[in-house]
């Protein structure tokens, strides 16, 4: 390589040649390829029949026919799952905001040993294994007649409390208590205090909170599996396993799993690509802490 | 203040506390309750849950499963494996991250990908590339390496099988903590090393680790949480053939393997859970804070 | 202040308490107290039914009903696995099902329950009348005193065979006498038909074999369809319940009449398992030896398990396409062997599955050797129920139309025509389109068939079929190349015991 070209291709990120860096940056393609092998590989796959895809699995499809992926789109009833997937998502995740805010706001500015202890046992909820609380929540919520889209809800808000008040908590910690008591003083009411000041100022961590129970929520199963099971109106991964299990109980219909499960990852996909900023900042505040 | 905002607590705090109590907190009550009763799920022997009691019946029987100690077992050693695996995996990429300067968005972006996707649909896809595809790569007539083939067909491979899947779907995740970590350390510390003469080993081992270990507490309870709780990855790759089921699918087995199914069994195996995923995980946090205090 | 505050605290801290010690209260009160029955508000009755084989012909007949006698009835079809938590969630909430189906592995919950009606308490006098009538050994009972049901169908299953393939290896003038001798044909003539179409598979030639004492020769030249055979068994074997299941069932019936003697069994009995299991090894290390795959034999080794390779679907694709002579599988697979290949359905019919039994491995009444080579397993895998906890109105109208089911003249063409079901009760008149139902009916006329102890296993055979037999063999053996030994064998029925044993309380 001439002189010339390596300062261009170094360029203006002053970054040097050196062998060091070359190594690792071929080690960082490297890595990323096998990080991406398995979504290459599946949406090939997608696009072959069922004997194609067993006798060469690693090979291009011979046309690039989308009839498996309408065809699995039908199967799981892609539109609606994507709607009740989302609206479920969406409505559990304001619901945990609005709980657990509020709820560490009053933690942290009502500091005693009782509210220490209320914080310990939602922290502590974090390392329930779902095994240990599931039946009897089944049953809780069966006898509430909750058993329902709107109990689901209701269970994400719960089940996703712990790890929220916790973030919250600590970042509430950080708050300046001499700007809440200049609001107060402007004639500011509790609500008008909360969310026109408090909130706006925990916004980071509010993403945070947003981003980390999206993604488990979206992607839960055995959840929606328990409440809603066999309903009219599933989640996304509820179809997909439904759409397994009804066209071929007893085996594996790759030709109808690969397409369903390459369209199921798109809508998430496509959302992470355009908001990648606040999911990698959602991740980062939420380590500090 | 201090009365204006407790005058405010119960109206702002009842909301979720109400929904901790009713999703968390009761079931976990009646749980343990009903672990110690002869509980087959849509009634209690004898009729009422005080005519069931069987007093710590269930517990003693849990050990006497050898499913359940298998299960046991092969939660931890899989948990050891992946906690290490992970966690490594993730501080190299930090570190080569960190290493390779500023313009690395599309890397950070590629493996971070991973975490976004389910463990169920993206675990039957893993089934058919250890099954099928590592079978055809690795097999006789490929690159001839026996321990990457038929994965989920034996319990010993079957154990890497799942911490090659749950290391792709995690290390993303753990690696934007330790790059948070590094951004967090001063570069003046580095300097200072650098002018006592410090190599790079010595620098990371002296300078980087110790400033690391927030973020490394941090990595390792989520990992250890995550891993010990794994249920999709698990049934996605074998559903428990080849005993290689982990802690969470035999405690769902287990009523299925009882007629009339045993859910007081199963509770009280989900209570020993319980217990055993809260010493690992608070001995953890014990033991790395304090060397974050040491460091 | 400060004092008040605490005080405050204090009482707060109290009410805290209260509330959860109230909520808990309440919870578990209502919970676990006994709920009276309350009427359905938007249907009359529930049906849950637990089969999917005849999800949509149920609704269809349902709405028949409806228009008949002006009722609203709510079914709910849901097969799978899952069938059985999904009924208990059911049967835990407000709208829970007049009928619902059960089968013999199943009951015991329902019946500890109280959730389900003894029909000889029955208080339909026609419903009574036709539970009395089901044959003693179809009831549905824990113990054998109740009579807990009403038969959906019979199912059964051996060793499926195109006569076609029969006439083209013997000779079409020797099809009929070959599928007569090879009822009456002992295991070993059995070992040595398998030993020889193998051989003519391979090579073009085998020596003739002796069925029942008479001889038939290979015909000398492979036809079309011969040729297209790669093995004798088209064989599943990432499906455990294909071995572990049914051809357990076979070994379990030298022991056991029927699946409440299998429940019932003591640890001596289950000892008994020992031989017959053993043979039964023997006979899955013939079957396995010569199975069928797509391009040729397919051996055992792990592709012989893997779960794209050898599932349930590749098993009856291969035998559909005629790549094998023999599928051991029941009535069940007749709708999936239509999709693949019409050709095949009219000459399709049962033979039966043999083992190397001796008399003294036999422990059921009046069983001999010859009886069991020449039987197939026929059983009842579902039954209607009656929900004791609902409405006295709910329970009337929900036996109702049961016996407008099983009594009228539209129901009864709706079990046969629109279900395909082979009714409980069948005789000589009833006659299939499906050339399986009609043989497993002549089976059933000729009295030649055996029971589902398999379903007094333990947990109803939700457990040692599958987890115990089905994963020594497919965990430890059929994944293996090489030869099985007689140690092998008695190792693999050992083991099974062993697992059974285990288990036992």
């Amino acid at each position: 390589m001439t002189r010339a070209a390596a300062t261009t291709a170094a360029g203006r990120s002053s970054l040097k040649l050196r062998p060091g860096k070359i190594a690792v940056f071929l080690i960082l393609i490297i890595s990323a390829l096998t990080t991406l092998f398995p979504l290459l590989f599946l949406f090939v796959n997608s696009f072959k029949d069922q004997g194609a895809i067993v006798a060469e699995p690693m090979a291009l499809p011979r046309s690039w026919s989308a009839a498996y992926v309408s065809d699995a789109m039908r199967q799981i009833h892609f539109g609606q799952a994507v709607f009740i997937t989302a609206g479920i998502t969406v409505l559990s995740v304001a619901l945990i905001v609005f709980c657990a805010s509020m709820l560490s706001w009053m933690l942290v500015r009502n500091d005693s040993p009782a509210s220490r202890i209320v914080l310990l046992g939602l922290t502590a909820a974090m390392l329930v294994p779902f095994q240990s609380v599931m039946y009897p929540l089944i049953h809780e919520f069966e006898t509430l007649g909750l058993k329902n889209l709107p109990g689901l809800i209701l269970m994400y808000g719960g089940f996703g409390l712990g790890m929220s008040v916790f973030l919250y908590h600590g970042f509430f910690r950080g708050v300046p208590l001499a700007l809440e008591e200049a609001a107060l003083i402007d004639g500011s009411g509790i609500l008008g205090l909360f969310f026109k000041v408090v909130f706006p100022l925990v916004k980071p961590i509010t993403v945070t909170v947003i981003i980390l129970n999206s993604l488990w929520i979206w992607n839960d199963y055995l959840l929606p599996f328990l409440v809603l099971g066999n309903a009219e109106y599933k989640t996304l991964t509820l179809e997909l396993y439904y759409a397994k299990m009804l066209s071929g109980q007893f085996s594996n219909p790759w030709e109808l799993i690969f397409p369903a499960v390459l369209v199921s990852i798109i809508p998430i996909i496509v959302l992470y690509l355009f908001l990648q900023k606040y999911f990698i900042k959602g991740v980062t505040e939420g380590a500090v802490k | 203040m201090r009365g204006y905002y407790k005058k405010w607590f119960w109206p702002l705090a009842l909301p979720g506390l109400i929904l901790f109590a009713a999703v968390v907190l009761v079931p976990f009550l009646i749980g343990l309750l009903y672990s110690f009763t002869a509980w087959r799920g849509t009634y209690f022997v004898g009729g009422s849950v005080w005519t069931s009691f069987v007093g710590l019946d269930n517990y003693a029987r849990i050990f006497q499963s050898r499913q359940f100690v298998h299960a046991l077992v092969y939660t931890l050693q899989f948990t050891a494996i992946a906690v290490v695996v992970v966690s490594v995996a993730a501080l190299l990429l930090a570190l080569m991250l960190d290493f390779a300067g500023k313009r690395v968005g599309a890397f950070r972006t590629i493996f971070f990908l991973p975490n976004l996707l389910g463990g169920l649909a993206l675990g039957f896809v893993w089934q058919f590339i250890f099954q099928n595809v590592f079978t055809l790569l690795f097999g006789e007539n490929g690159l001839n390496i026996p321990f990457l083939t038929n994965m989920t067909q034996d319990t010993t491979k079957n154990l890497f099988a799942l911490v090659i899947m749950v290391t792709w779907q995690m290390a993303g995740y753990m690696m934007i903590i330790f790059v948070a970590g590094l951004n967090n350390i001063p570069r003046d510390l580095y300097e200072a090393g650098a002018l006592d003469g410090a190599g790079g080993w010595k620098r990371f081992r002296y300078i980087t680790l110790p400033m690391l270990m927030p973020s490394v507490t941090i990595v390792l309870f989520l990992t250890l949480a995550g891993c010990l709780k794994l249920l999709d990855q698990n049934v996605a790759l074998t559903n428990g053939s080849f005993n290689t089921s982990m802690l969470s699918l035999q405690i769902l087995r287990t009523v299925r393997y009882t007629q009339p199914p045993d859910y007081g069994q199963a509770q009280a195996q989900a209570v020993v859970f319980f217990v055993l995923v809260a010493i690992i995980g608070l001995a953890q946090v014990y033991i790395t804070k304090k060397k974050e205090v040491d460091a | 202040m400060n004092v008040n505050s605490r005080n405050r605290h204090r009482a707060g801290k109290k009410w805290t308490v209260a509330a959860a010690v109230l909520t808990l209260g309440a919870s578990l009160l209502s919970g676990c107290g006994s709920r009276e029955a309350k009427a359905p508000t938007d249907y009359d009755f529930y049906i849950f039914n637990g089969k999917t084989e005849n999800a949509e012909a149920l609704d269809k007949v349902v709405d028949r009903y409806e228009q008949e006698t002006g009722l609203t009835v709510k079914v709910f079809s849901l097969g799978t696995t899952d069938s059985a938590e999904t009924l208990r969630a059911e049967m835990n909430s407000g709208g829970r099902p007049a009928i619902f189906s059960t089968n013999i592995g199943g009951v015991t919950e329902w019946a500890e329950s109280g959730a389900i009606l003894d029909l000889n308490d029955a208080s339909d006098p026609e419903l009574k009348a036709l539970a009395q009538d089901v044959p003693e050994a179809l009831r549905l009972s824990v113990d054998g005193t109740q009579n807990y049901g009403i038969p959906y169908n019979i199912e059964g299953y051996g060793l499926i065979v195109d006569t076609r393939m029969v006439r083209d290896l013997f000779g079409a003038d020797q099809t009929q006498p070959f599928l007569n001798d090879f009822k009456a044909a002992t295991y070993d003539e059995f070992e040595t038909l398998v030993k020889a179409v193998g051989d003519y598979i391979a090579t073009g030639a085998a020596p003739s074999v002796k069925l029942n004492g008479r001889s038939y020769a290979f015909v000398a030249q492979k036809t079309e369809l011969t040729s297209q055979l790669t093995g004798v068994f088209a064989e599943a074997g990432a499906e455990k319940w294909t071995y572990g299941d049914h051809m357990g069932n076979m070994a379990l019936n030298a022991v056991f009449g029927s699946a409440v003697a299998a429940r019932t069994a003591t640890e001596e009995q289950v000892d008994e398992l020992q031989a017959p299991l053993a043979k039964l090894a023997r006979t899955l290390d013939l079957y396995s030896t010569h199975a069928a795959g797509p391009d040729g034999p397919m051996e055992r080794g792990p592709s012989y398990i893997n779960s794209t390779t050898a599932s349930y679907d590749v098993s009856v694709q291969l035998f559909s396409s005629g790549k094998a002579l023999f599928l051991k599988q029941g009535n069940w697979v007749y709708p999936n062997i239509a999709k693949l290949n019409t050709d095949i359905l009219p000459t399709l019919t049962f033979l039966p599955i043999k083992l190397p039994l001796e008399q003294s491995d036999i422990q059921v009444d009046g069983l001999t050797v010859e009886k069991f080579n020449r039987s197939v397993p026929e059983f009842v895998p579902s039954y209607y129920a009656i929900n004791a906890k609902v409405t006295k109105l709910e329970q009337e109208l929900a036996q109702q139309f049961l016996v407008w089911l099983n009594t009228s003249k539209e129901g009864r063409a709706a079990i046969v025509e629109d279900f395909q079901f082979i009714p409980y009760n069948v005789d000589d008149t009833v006659q299939f389109d499906n050339e399986l139902n009609n043989s497993l009916i002549q089976y059933k006329l000729d009295g030649d068939t055996l029971s589902n102890p398999f379903n007094g296993s333990p947990a109803g055979g939700g457990y040692w079929g599958q987890e115990v037999l089905g994963s020594i063999l497919q965990e430890r053996y059929y994944n293996r190349a090489g030869a099985w030994t007689a140690d092998d064998y008695k190792t693999i029925a050992r083991e099974a015991v062993q697992g059974w044993k285990d288990v036992m309380y």
